[in-house]
């Protein structure tokens, strides 16, 4: 089963793009452009419908790829808190992780997703491109 | 470009498409005056966050950015401060955040703290500020003066080589 969930700037002027599709048992969502506070409404859903498939298709593993996106404010960092958050409460056995891939010339990234790793090690999982 | 000081303020009405333009700015013009990619990425989050900040709380009129950047040893050298106008509310709210980074031990522990706190909140959580303090590794403080609020961010930074 093959699943897309797409998510674009409400704004003029916006160039906030994510995208999540499922390719069998690998879910990838891409961001790109800026995440500021407000995209965050509709992150938040977006990340709510990403979990619902995740556990109706028992996925194990989530990738975020995370490389073309500038910029992500507090509000926005709040939602994948409370996402891993959510993943963090379930039952180990239900469980699944979120591998952030993230760009190495995006130097708020690491200190963001180091903050992420710190908060939930056992939920969270960064590999540098 | 001068590496000794580079300086600007700005007053606009904030409004949220507004803020990335101000953080593209912002990047790119310390990156030209500053050789310092790590610091001028702090820069350019607190910046935003700051701006947010702003655009959350600000009651009326306009909000009032300023960066400054030197090398006087006796002061901080990179200073980030927004001053705007906001309701008792978000001043009460304010002061509260910055009596809890007060009695915390270190940024990151409260990073974290604000974090559990925040998951599932949709209000005002204090997560702009504390990551300011953590990711950026800024200092903090404000001042409330009647309904005007400044908050300012600070760090020194070490002398470029020459």
């Amino acid at each position: 089963m093959n699943t897309r969930i797409e998510l674009s700037g409400g704004a003029p002027g916006d160039d906030f793009r994510a995208a999540a599709a499922r390719v069998g048992g690998i879910v990838t969502v891409r961001f790109e452009g800026t995440a500021d506070s407000t995209i965050r409404p509709r992150l938040e859903t977006m990340l709510g419908d990403i979990h619902r498939d995740a556990l109706r298709e028992r996925t194990t593993e989530v990738n975020v790829d995370l490389t073309k996106l500038e910029f992500m404010c507090s509000s926005c960092l709040r939602s994948f808190v409370g996402w891993i958050t959510t993943i963090q409460e379930m039952e180990s056995h239900g469980r699944y992780t979120v591998r952030f891939v993230s760009s190495r010339e995006l130097l708020w990234q690491k200190r963001s997703l180091q903050a992420l790793s710190a908060y939930a090690g056992d939920i969270v999982r960064v590999q540098l491109v | 470009l001068d590496r000794e000081s580079a300086h600007f303020e700005l007053f606009f009405s904030p409004r949220t498409i507004l803020i990335s333009v101000v953080r593209r700015f912002v990047t790119d013009f310390y990156r030209e005056a500053l050789d310092d990619t790590d610091l001028v990425s702090r820069m350019t989050l607190t910046t935003h966050e700051l701006l947010e900040n702003a655009v959350k709380c600000c009651k009326s009129g306009e909000t009032h950015l300023t960066i400054s950047v030197g090398h006087d040893p006796e002061r901080p050298q990179v200073v980030i401060e927004t001053r705007n106008r906001a309701d008792a509310c978000d001043l009460e709210a304010l002061r509260a955040r910055f009596h809890e980074m007060q009695d915390s031990s270190d940024a990151a522990s409260y990073y974290q703290t604000t974090m559990r706190r925040c998951a599932g909140r949709t209000d005002g959580s204090g997560l702009g500020l504390a990551r300011i303090w953590a990711e950026g590794d800024m200092s903090l403080s404000h001042a409330i003066v009647g309904d005007s609020v400044l908050i300012q961010a600070s760090v020194r930074v070490p002398r470029p080589n020459p």
